[in-house]
């Protein structure tokens, strides 16, 4: 059978996190359903944050391989799933910024228009990879990857006020740098 | 119902894309490929049996050695640290190899390849490997999904297997056996094929025998740093580091009792800060608070050099048979700075 099709036909059960990391334990294909759920946040996350369609390609599927591997010790704390999801990715993309520069590489921390390179995305993103760190992260957390502000202060080992602080700081520097004040 | 504005709507339309179907076939494989890893809890046998050894499919041919050789992480730096024991098995068409050995406080690794000598499949893994020493110590296989690696030509895996506890520091002779190995069917897999069909499995007994590695001790500090709330008080006790890991060991008072005869265990749920960079955190076994209090964790990436601030935040506890413990009374946050060593 194909196993693409397997996936998409597998459909979201309404379960929550603990449940599906659960039976995913006992049952390799119930990962399916994790898989389902979180595709597109840790696809988008890791796409905002590299250059190209196959860079961010492959780290999801790293991402989800290592998931797949340490599903028995998730805990339904800290952000949920998503946000779990999201710190191996987040490592995954560092262990590959890393090893690119032991090679002598200096890759980009930031990534190119995937959308329609119209001009106005072409600004935003510019401008957003030029933000400290820190907030272009937070930017990337909310908008690529969708995350609550709960889930970003899971992600980054912060409170949920701190988080949330930090996405309208990130925000404001990013609408001043656009000029949408 | 959104709130945003339509800024916001703007930076998320900038992110809109579509996830490629190609993802789901590789996860559709993968969910084929990476072993059932059950808590050891509850299935401590059916751990001890697969034994580790890691591993993962690997298309065409090519030198292993290059891969370990590479900076691969988590183990960049392993290969040069560790001991030669060149040694290798034929059977069935099938060439195993033991290339070297290390072991440190974090556990003995085996870099470990096969290769498919008649290049008759598109993937193979290692999915039974046992471990022992001439006293008749079991060392546990602990699969790890990073030590799984395909190369050209062969599969390469750091296979992981834990230290007894009485056998640090003495001088052993090893015997690793790999009893299993699963070949998958060639791409491209025919869209009929029973997936219960993708791989099948060679079984056998590549044998080897070499000298335990000397056991690299690492580094350690205990710098002073508690933290305390709602009666729980959280101690570093040591803060170390060797080749393969960073390891974080905390003395933990004042926790919830689990019902009298649990084999359950509170887990830290802990996030780890080392100049800012957030490392990967692993429970070691048993990875839970154990009677003495005392509860281990690794992180990754290996750091270099334990100077600077470190933040070592635990959020909470998480118990399978008792839910969480914490979250209102956390987080209990550890921090410190580490000047350079002298």
């Amino acid at each position: 059978m194909d196993e693409a099709r397997a996936i998409s036909l597998a459909g979201v059960p309404d379960e929550d996190d603990a449940d599906l990391a659960r039976a995913a334990t006992e049952d390799r294909a119930s990962f399916a359903a994790i898989y389902e759920r979180y595709r597109t946040p840790v696809y988008r996350y890791l796409r905002a944050r590299t250059a190209t369609d196959a860079d961010a390609q492959d780290l999801a599927a790293i991402t989800f391989e290592r998931a797949m591997g340490a599903i028995d010790r998730f805990h339904p704390v800290g952000g949920g799933m998503v946000a779990w999801l999201i710190r191996i990715a987040r490592n995954a993309h560092l262990d590959a910024l890393r090893k690119l520069r032991g090679r002598g590489a200096e890759p980009g921390d930031g990534a190119e228009p995937t959308v329609d390179p119209s001009d106005d995305a072409v600004v935003l993103r510019s401008l957003i990879d030029a933000l400290p760190r820190a907030q272009r992260d937070v930017i990337q957390l909310r908008f690529a990857a969708g995350l609550t502000a709960r889930e970003i202060g899971g992600v980054l080992g912060i409170s949920e006020a701190a988080a949330q602080k930090q996405v309208e700081r990130g925000l404001r520097a990013l609408k001043e740098a656009y000029g949408d004040d | 119902m959104t709130t945003d504005t339509p800024f916001e709507q703007r930076l998320r339309t900038l992110y809109a894309v579509s996830v490629p179907t190609v993802l789901d076939r590789l996860i559709g494989t993968a969910m084929t490929t990476v072993p059932v890893h059950r808590s050891r809890r509850t299935r401590p046998r059916v751990l001890a049996a697969l034994a580790v050894a890691a591993i993962l499919a690997a298309a065409a041919a090519g030198p292993a050695l290059e891969w370990f050789g590479g900076r691969e992480d988590p183990f960049e730096g392993l290969w040069e640290v560790s001991s030669p024991v060149d040694q290798s098995v034929t059977a069935d068409g099938y060439r195993v190899r033991v290339h070297r050995a290390f072991a440190d406080r974090l556990g003995v690794r085996l870099a470990m390849s096969v290769q498919d000598l008649d290049d008759r499949w598109s993937g193979l893994e290692i999915d039974g490997a046992a471990l022992t020493d001439a006293d008749g110590r079991i060392y546990e296989g602990w699969n790890w999904s990073r030590s799984r690696t395909p190369v050209e030509g062969a599969i390469a895996t750091w296979a992981r297997f834990l230290l007894p506890d009485d056998v640090r520091g003495r001088d052993l002779e090893l015997r690793v056996t790999v009893t299993s190995l699963r070949v998958r069917s060639p791409d491209p897999i025919p869209l009929d094929l029973d997936p219960e069909q993708i791989f099948t499995s060679v079984g056998g007994a590549w044998s080897f025998e070499f000298d335990m590695p000397p056991i690299t001790q690492g580094y350690a500090i205990s710098p002073a740093a508690t933290a305390s709330s709602h009666g729980v008080t959280i101690k570093l006790e040591e803060l170390g580091v060797v080749p393969s890991g960073t390891v974080v060991q905390l003395a933990v008072d004042g926790l919830p009792e689990l019902a009298a005869g649990s084999t359950d265990g509170w887990r830290p749920v802990a996030n780890i800060q080392h100049d800012g960079e957030t490392l990967d955190e692993w429970e070691l076994p048993p990875g839970v608070v154990g009677s003495d209090g005392v509860v281990t964790i690794e992180a990754l990436p290996v750091v270099e050099d334990l100077a600077g601030h470190w933040r070592i935040s635990i959020h909470g506890f998480w118990s399978t048979g008792h839910g969480q413990f914490g979250e209102s009374q956390g987080p209990w946050v550890l921090e410190f700075d580490v000047p350079e060593r002298p």
